[in-house]
Parts: structure tokens; C-alpha cells; sequence
């Protein structure tokens, strides 16, 4: 006897329909899988079989054929483990009846089967479910650890199962299952962060700069001596982005689900992702990448921030793949099974010391390096990928009086508020330009928004013979000023707002010129 | 070219006949008589700190002002740095090499070594054409060194270091021994204190050379050598001269100044209408323009000096010790965004500089 079941595969962000065939007759006793399936689906035989013996149904000895269509695509995962058991199941007429064949067409199913017969949470329930809506189908019937992620979705009916028999008795119309109640997505008025910029006694100045560096979007590096601060610092910025669109929360949480990063305590991702890799991170995981490529770092950082600590300790050729991803806000990985694009939108902060002993350009201590030491330290990081980077600031010394001193510094909620201010004013200028932040301005648009008076340019001319700045930080200074002038809610760009703006180019002028 | 000068030729220089173990035959490029000028040689350690590179340059500015040539060995590092400095101020400098002249060493300063060629430098060594360096003539080279110049100034030397040889050539050749003083447990310094303690002449200002030579006299107002191309930088320089005599109404002068400009442009107007109307067309324009920018500058200078007390206070806050941003936000109840950007326009005017750990003020 033949039946057929619905089920969701996902390529990437993206789901496709898969069914699952599965046909009993008589014959010497036989179980195959077929249709490209992967060793994690072709494992879920032996799953299949023992779950269905432990909840007390006896399976005969027959030719069990089980296809997955369309079947030139790979499969892979262990979420066919529930469709494939509730196929044989309805095949061997344990699952009956036209009630039952009516819930059977109207749904599809997803689900990882453990060998008692429970019913186990799998990854990307949330693509899963968007695909599901996008497709038109009514029901979907899922593990219960995965029921609260699901019910984000509204306009499906979503019923959560905990183990095999229960099912069978759902769908024999033995028991009811309500369906799970629509999860509403309340944007909490103040995310709760455990870190908060009044946290940070003192550096008023970087502080600042990265005030500037959320309000524009700009990528911001942070350089300094051992001990002042810069991870702390960077630790505190998502405090002060704005919150997150419930459209941003969707687009984050379902990288975040494909990878298996949410649970029931947690099934949205509603604060602003903040990764911050170890520098023996591979080319791999932070791109993304694997046989059936996964989203790595830069995608898990979609619409927050990447933070790469001790920026100079990073392979070299790590650090380049970050170019083309920082510049067009997505990254296509291929390989020899898809091809497929993740979206990576984030902010780019990262932190280093001055030279290699640390201490270079410090008040407190002596550098020991030599020049030509320096030298090599800092050509690790390329032209191109600093060429990306707006802000570059230094993080001083921390003296002990204003450790001790109580004064008050700004809490984050404050920024925030300027921040978000800053932001809406972007987001109306930008209107008709396809993009919502300054630091997204391509030269032309630059030359449109950022204009300048002519005391300005006498500056900022003076300034670039006197200081030495390159040609690569005129576009970024306009840039920043734009953001200032923003922040101080200007409609034109001051000479005050160009003056410091050129303050936090610190590198052009400094370390990287002999 | 090179050329080559025997001991017993007229030519050779004297100041290499009176040193002991002088060389035998010279080889040089570039022009000879600069042996004949007050010459200070800046030496140090090839490898040297970002702040030995400084105190390089700001002697090798201040010398070349004051008409020194500055001699050196070429070597990377501090030798490199006081080269450089001084073509950069367009002063004479003279480097001996410790290899022949076909063979420099070492080869990343083959640039170099065509640039000081190029601006009427002097290169000389007593090694032929070919030689290849060995760590022979690197010493041999140092008593040159020492040889031709009237005093020898050490920026930064390690314990025993190659430096210190120089320093023992100078000494037995009579010539003066200049180091700069270092912090004890700064091993790039290790060499400079011993010499000191030594017996070497400590100094921190240019003007403590010019002290130790009778026939030498330090100009207080010693002026820049080369002149700036820029004209937009040279209105740039003109203002901060006006600017620093802001106390007897800098106003009125400059309309005074504006006045007369005008006037002579009015003349030479009216001299050149007779002779070309459509010059005089084109010339209207470009006084247009002069104009348009001189009224800019003073629009900016009565601005400056709307806010002329906040800049006061600020600069007031800044003296020898570097002040970090934080320590003058503290002091005067400021936002950052107006510190910051106060400070930068202090900086473009020169009154302060960046260093490390903060801002300090220019010495005068």
C-alpha cells in the first residue's frame, strides 16, 4: 500500500517541499531510502524501525520502499525521521480512517524520532515554518520542544507532539490536540543587558566615538595598550543600537534557528546579535561554509555587531575574506552540493594593540619595539580592509584617580536615545536611496548628502597637507561628519563637524605613515 | 660620478689628513665642498624606537635651520631618519658608506642614497667601487664619521653597540661627544647614559651644541630654508602670524592690509586695461577670487574670535606634560564633540601637538 507525506527540506534560508513516498508490498524483507538522501537521513531507518517496535506496533516483514521527491535534490538532517515513521504507520493502516486522511493531506510534518518513540527538537523550525505559510499549507505538526519558536508564525496552525503514540492517537481522532496558541511578539520596552555603558569609569572620548560609530553605522577599530578597556568597551555597544524591527528580529532569529541557536526559554532573537570569534577562528566558520554550506560568524552577526578582538593576531588571509562580505552585506558560499546566499549586514568593530610589546604611544610604560618590528605588526592588516574601517580611535590609560572617582558617567539608555534620533533622521533622508545609514553612502551619494562650505574645505585642505592624512580618508571623514552633524540633529555640516571627525582618524595619521 | 682623491692630493680634505689612521684614497659623488661646512653627525642604533626616530628629526630640523650639514652612515634606523629629515628641511647632508659606491649597503637605501645625490649631497667612502660591506669597514667607516664632523650627536645606542665605537674614534680624534640622556630601564638608551657618564656632553636642546663651539652662533629666529610652494599654505602661515599678534587688534591691521592690497591690485588694474582689455578681464576674475578668499579668511577669523575664550581655556589647560582628553573634559565641563574638535583646530594652528598619552604645546 502506498502513502504519501508532506515535509519541509531546507536549502540555505530557504525550504522546499519534499514528499515522502513510502510503499509496503509483499517481498523479501527490504527497507531502502531513496532519493539523494544523506547518512543522516539514511540512519533514520534504523531510528524509524526501533521507534516503532517500542510503542508496541509490530512491523511484519515486508519491502518497505521509502522515496524522497523531488529526488534530485541531497537531503540531509534528521527531521524526515517523523514523516517517513508516520508514513509507514498510515502504509501498515495503524493510521486510518478518512479523518485521518484528510489531517494527513492538510499537514506536513517535521520531527526527529528517538528510538523510545519521543519526539526530539530539530534546527531552522522557523524557516521551516515561514516556507510552510509562504506554500499555502494549513498544518504543521511538530515536536512540542520546538512549539513556542513556531508559534512566532502566524497564520498556521501549529500542533506540537511529544512522542509517536500520541500522534497516532491524534490523528485516529482518539484525542484532541489544540492547537498552539500565537506567540505575540512584544517588544519589550527595555531589553534588559547586564552591561551598561555607566559601567566604564572615564574614556569619555572613545565613548564617544563609538556613540558616533552605532549612529552611522560606521566600522569602528579600537587601539590601544593591554588593559584600557577595548573589549570592554566594544562588550557595552549593543546597548546602545537601536532595538531591533520585529521584520530584523524574523531575519535574525532564522539564521539563528538554522543553526540551532534557539530554544523554547529563548525562541526569538530580539537583542542585536554581538559575535566576537576567537582569532583562531577558520576561513570556514567565519564565512560560512561545510557540504551543505552553513552561515558562519559574519552571517550569526547579521544586523549586530562582529567583533574581532587583538584584530593583528588574525590570519592574514582570514582577515581578507572580510572585504567583499563588508562591502556587499551578503555572502555567497559554493560547493559541490548548493550554492547559497546568507545576508551580513553587520557592524564591523575590532580592537589591537599599537606594536607587539603593547605599549607603544602609552604615557605608562616604555615600548620596546623597534620600528621595523612595528612596521611588521601593523602590515598585517591590509590597505583594503582598512580602507573599510571609518573610525579608528585610541583607547588611553585609565589613571587610578578616575577609577576611584565617582562621577556620573552616562547610562546607555541615555545614548540609545541619541542614537535612535540620529538614525530616524538617516532613515528620512535615505528614503528614496536603497540604503539607511550614512556609512552605506557610496561616493556619489557622498558628494550628494555630505556637502561642505568653503571654510570647511580650507580646512579640511589644510588639515590633509598638514597632518598628512591619505586620499582614502576624505570619503570616510565626510561620512562622519555627516553622522555628527546628525547627532546634533544639523541639517548642514559644520566646520566643527569636520574638525572632529578628523580626530578619530587616528591610524591615517599615526601608525600607518613613517 | 665618482671620483677619487689620493692622500697626497691638494684637494683632500683636511679634516680627514689630521685624524689618525687617516684613509688612503677617497671615493666620492656629489659635492665635495660640503666637507668644508660646520658638519654634526647624527648617529644611533639601526634599531631604533618611534621616539628615538622623533628626537631625530627634531635635531635634524633644528641643525639644518641653523646652516649645519648633518652627516651619517646611511645605515637603517636613526642614520636613515637624520637623512631623511634633512633633505626634507632642504638642508646639505653627507653620508659615508662602510661599502664601495657600486655596492651600496645597505640596498633599501639605494633610494635614498640617488636622493641625497640628487639635492647636492655627498657621499663618501674610502673603499673602492666594488667592496662589498664587512663587519670590518662598518667599524673602519665609524672613525670617518667622527673624521669629518666637528662633533658627533648619539640619539639612542644599546649597551656596546657599534655606536659606541664612533663615540671612541670622536674621542681620540678630539671632537666633541653629544648624546641624548635616556630613562635607566630603557635599553635603547643603555649606551647613551654610559657615554654620558663617560664624560659625553648631555643635551635636550639644539642650543646647547651651539654653546660648546666659540665659533658657532645660534639664531634664535633662524629661518625655514625651504620655501613653501603652496600658496593656499603660505596664506595659512601669513594668518597664523596675524593670528599670534591678535592681542593689538589683528582687525584693524588686516583691513589696513586689505586696503592696500586692493589698491595696488586697483593700479596694476588700471596700468594693464590700457595695454589688454581682455587681460584685464581675466585678471578681474582671478582678483575676484583673491578676493572672495581673503574675505573667507577674515569671515573665519572674526569667527575665531567669537570663540576665542573657549579656545583660551582650553589651550590654558595644555602645557609640557601630555593631558589626555578626559582629564580636560573633566577640567572644563565640556562635551567631548567640542573638545575634540577644539583641540584639532589648536593643532592646525600649531599651538599643540599629539603625542603620547595626549596632548601637550608646542615648543615656541
Amino acid at each position: 500500500m502506498l502513502s504519501i507525506i508532506k515535509s519541509i527540506a531546507l536549502e540555505g534560508l530557504d525550504g522546499y517541499l519534499v514528499s515522502i513516498q513510502v510503499d509496503i508490498s509483499k517481498g523479501m524483507p527490504h527497507f531502502e531510502i531513496v532519493g539523494l538522501p544523506d547518512v543522516s537521513v539514511k540512519e533514520s531507518k534504523e531510528r524509524v524501525k526501533t521507534a516503532i517496535k517500542n510503542i508496541g506496533v509490530e512491523l511484519l516483514s515486508r519491502k518497505i520502499i521509502i522515496n524522497l521527491a523531488p529526488a534530485n535534490k541531497r537531503k540531509e538532517g534528521s527531521s524526515f525521521d517523523l514523516p517517513i515513521a508516520v508514513g509507514i504507520l498510515n502504509a501498515i493502516q495503524i493510521i486510518s480512517g478518512d479523518k485521518a486522511q484528510k489531517i494527513l493531506e492538510e499537514s506536513i510534518f517535521v520531527g526527529e524520532l528517538s528510538l523510545n518513540g519521543n519526539i526530539e527538537k530539530i534546527n531552522g523550525i522557523l524557516p521551516i515554518c515561514i516556507e510552510a505559510k509562504k506554500l499555502g499549507i494549513k498544518r504543521i505538526i511538530l515536536p512540542s520542544k520546538n512549539a513556542k519558536e513556531a508559534s512566532i508564525i502566524k497564520g498556521i496552525e501549529i500542533i506540537s507532539v511529544q512522542n509517536l503514540e500520541e500522534l497516532i492517537y491524534y490523528l485516529n481522532s482518539e484525542i484532541e490536540l489544540m492547537p498552539e496558541k500565537n506567540l505575540k511578539y512584544e517588544k519589550e520596552q527595555d531589553l534588559k543587558y547586564n552591561l551598561d555603558f555607566a559601567d566604564v569609569k572615564g574614556q569619555e572620548n572613545v565613548k564617544r566615538a563609538l556613540e558616533i560609530s552605532a549612529a552611522g553605522g560606521h566600522n569602528c577599530i579600537l587601539i590601544g595598550s593591554p588593559g584600557t578597556g577595548k573589549t570592554m568597551l566594544a562588550k557595552r555597544l549593543p546597548t546602545i543600537l537601536p532595538d531591533m524591527t520585529i521584520e530584523e528580529t524574523l531575519e535574525v532569529s532564522k539564521i539563528y534557528s538554522i543553526v540551532g541557536l534557539t530554544s523554547q526559554e529563548k525562541p526569538l532573537i530580539i537583542e542585536r546579535p554581538f559575535r566576537s570569534p576567537h582569532h583562531t577562528v577558520t576561513m570556514a566558520s567565519l564565512i560560512g561554509g561545510g557540504k551543505n554550506p552553513k552561515p558562519g560568524e559574519i552571517s550569526l552577526a547579521h544586523l549586530g555587531i562582529l567583533f574581532l578582538d587583538e584584530l593583528t593576531e588574525f590570519k592574514k588571509d582570514t582577515l581578507e575574506l572580510l572585504r567583499g562580505p563588508l562591502e556587499d552585506k551578503n555572502v555567497r558560499i559554493s560547493r559541490v552540493n548548493a550554492s547559497i546566499t546568507y545576508p551580513c549586514n553587520f557592524m564591523f568593530i575590532s580592537s589591537m594593540n599599537p606594536c607587539p610589546c603593547g605599549y607603544y604611544g602609552s604615557n605608562e610604560k616604555q615600548c620596546t619595539c623597534s620600528q621595523e618590528q612595528i612596521k611588521k605588526y601593523l602590515s598585517k592588516i591590509s590597505g583594503p580592509l582598512l580602507d573599510r574601517i571609518d573610525i579608528h580611535i585610541e583607547v588611553a590609560n585609565i589613571k587610578y584617580k578616575e577609577l576611584e572617582s565617582k562621577g556620573k558617567e552616562e547610562k546607555s539608555q541615555k545614548i540609545k536615545e541619541r542614537v535612535n534620533k540620529a538614525r530616524k533622521i538617516q532613515e528620512m533622508r535615505y528614503k528614496n536611496e536603497n540604503i539607511y545609514s550614512n556609512a552605506e553612502l557610496t561616493p556619489n551619494l557622498t558628494e550628494k548628502y555630505c556637502k561642505i562650505n568653503q571654510t570647511s574645505k580650507l580646512l579640511l585642505e589644510q588639515a590633509f597637507n598638514k597632518l598628512g592624512l591619505t586620499a582614502r580618508a576624505y570619503g570616510r571623514i565626510l561620512k562622519v561628519a555627516r553622522t555628527i552633524a546628525d547627532l546634533e540633529e544639523q541639517q548642514e555640516i559644520k566646520e566643527s563637524h569636520i574638525a572632529e571627525a578628523i580626530q578619530y582618524r587616528s591610524l591615517d595619521r599615526k601608525y600607518w605613515n613613517r | 660620478m665618482i671620483k677619487q682623491l689620493k692622500y697626497s692630493d691638494h684637494e683632500f680634505p683636511q679634516n680627514l689628513k689630521k685624524i689618525p689612521n687617516p684613509p688612503k684614497t677617497i671615493y666620492y659623488e656629489g659635492n665635495i665642498k660640503l666637507l668644508n661646512t660646520p658638519i654634526i653627525s647624527i648617529i644611533g642604533s639601526r634599531k631604533c624606537t618611534k621616539s628615538g626616530q622623533a628626537i631625530t628629526k627634531k635635531f635634524a630640523k633644528e641643525l639644518v635651520a641653523q646652516r649645519i650639514t648633518i652627516a651619517s652612515g646611511m645605515a637603517i634606523g636613526i642614520d636613515a631618519q637624520a637623512h631623511l629629515e634633512t633633505l626634507k628641511q632642504g638642508g646639505k647632508t653627507i653620508a659615508v658608506l662602510p661599502s664601495g659606491l657600486l655596492n651600496i649597503y645597505p640596498e633599501e637605501n639605494k633610494d635614498l642614497y640617488k636622493e641625497i645625490i640628487k639635492k647636492d649631497g655627498l657621499a663618501i667612502t674610502e673603499y673602492p667601487n666594488e667592496k662589498q660591506a664587512e663587519s670590518k669597514t662598518f667599524l673602519e667607516r665609524n672613525r670617518i664619521v667622527s673624521g669629518i664632523s666637528i662633533g658627533i650627536l648619539i640619539i639612542e645606542a644599546m649597551h656596546r653597540s657599534g655606536t659606541s665605537v664612533t663615540a671612541k674614534y670622536a674621542i681620540e680624534q678630539g671632537k666633541k661627544v653629544f648624546a641624548i640622556p635616556h630613562e635607566i630601564n630603557n635599553k635603547n638608551g643603555k649606551g647613551t647614559n654610559e657615554l654620558i657618564r663617560k664624560g659625553a656632553i648631555l643635551i635636550t636642546k639644539t642650543k646647547e651644541i651651539f654653546q660648546e663651539y666659540e665659533f658657532l652662533e645660534y639664531k634664535e629666529k633662524a629661518k625655514k630654508l625651504i620655501k613653501l610652494k603652496n600658496s593656499k599654505l603660505e596664506i595659512s602661515e601669513k594668518r597664523r602670524i596675524k593670528t599670534l599678534k591678535k592681542k593689538k587688534s589683528p582687525k584693524q591691521e588686516n583691513i589696513k592690509y586689505q586696503k592696500l592690497k586692493n589698491q595696488e591690485n586697483k593700479t596694476k588694474n588700471k596700468l594693464e586695461n590700457q595695454q589688454n582689455k581682455i587681460h584685464k578681464e581675466q585678471e578681474k576674475q582671478k582678483n575676484k577670487k583673491y578676493k572672495n578668499q581673503k574675505n573667507q579668511e577674515h569671515k573665519k577669523l572674526e569667527k575665531k574670535q567669537c570663540n576665542n575664550e573657549e579656545y583660551k581655556e582650553i589651550y590654558n589647560l595644555i602645557n609640557e606634560t601630555p593631558i589626555t582628553i578626559d582629564e580636560i573634559k573633566e577640567k572644563t565641563n565640556k562635551k567631548i564633540s567640542e573638545i575634540n574638535s577644539i583641540l584639532f583646530m589648536l593643532e592646525i594652528e600649531d599651538y599643540i601637538e599629539k603625542t603620547q598619552g595626549g596632548y601637550k604645546c608646542k615648543p615656541k
